[in-house]
């Protein structure tokens, strides 16, 4: 899950260098969506074990 | 030099300034892992991962010109950074539940981790109300084309080695599952 997040952000880095503004941006907005969705289960699972 | 001209330009090495600062901060992450043997755990990658979004942010503005949004996004990231640091913060705070990884000017990455984002989200809103960095006339885009472009370009390749060897990293340490929440060693 991690290695596809950094992936994401790759993809994202070479297509801002190639110009594509608004494939760029769409996969800004997924790897963060994804990057939170990751955080939120990690909060979660982690107060599943404190309860 | 018109004053238009001149702000323009101030803004321009701002950004250039926190994008610099942002390279620096995900290059000395990687030399603590490299150097130290430290492995970075899930939320430490996650803070990492804050970073390299706020870096797009200031890339896009100086690759595409200035815009509202790419400051936007550069605040998502930090704001992101922020809440994964203070996650991190929270797990540590209470004595008696320790630390994770080695100290560095007397605090751990993770707390520096929130500073730094805290002091981009602080720097970002001031720099993006600057009116006149919106408006681009043919002698701005002369400029641009002149001397940052080049720049530019740099910056965009120390990026993306920096973001391949952590790439690289990550594949090392957590393969294609997820990352164990503690780690003492490479899986590969």
């Amino acid at each position: 899950m991690m290695l596809l997040i950094f992936i994401l952000v790759f993809l994202t880095v070479i297509l801002t260098w190639k110009k594509e503004r608004q494939k760029s941006l769409l996969l800004f907005v997924l790897t963060f969506v994804i990057a939170f969705v990751y955080f939120c289960f990690h909060i979660s699972s982690h107060l599943a074990i404190q309860l | 030099m018109p004053w238009n001209t001149k702000v323009k330009l101030i803004t321009i090495f701002c950004n250039i300034f926190e994008l610099a600062g942002v390279i620096i901060v995900l290059s000395m992450a990687f030399a603590f892992q490299i150097i130290l043997h430290e492995l970075p755990c899930p939320l430490c990658l996650l803070q990492r991962v804050g970073f390299f979004l706020i870096a797009i942010g200031f890339l896009m503005n100086l690759h595409f010109g200035f815009r509202l949004y790419h400051y936007a996004m550069t605040i998502l990231g930090a704001l992101f950074t922020a809440f994964v640091a203070l996650r991190q913060i929270s797990l540590h705070v209470i004595p008696g539940t320790g630390f994770y990884g080695s100290p560095f000017l007397g605090y751990r990455l993770y707390t520096w981790s929130f500073i730094i984002s805290t002091i981009i989200i602080f720097f970002t809103t001031i720099l993006f109300c600057i009116n006149q960095q919106y408006l681009a006339t043919n002698k701005d885009k002369k400029i641009l084309k002149t001397y940052i472009t080049p720049l530019t370009h740099a910056l965009f390749s120390v990026f993306v080695v920096v973001l391949f060897l952590n790439i690289i990293t990550v594949f090392l340490e957590c393969g294609f599952g997820s990352c164990p929440s503690n780690p003492t060693h490479y899986l590969f």
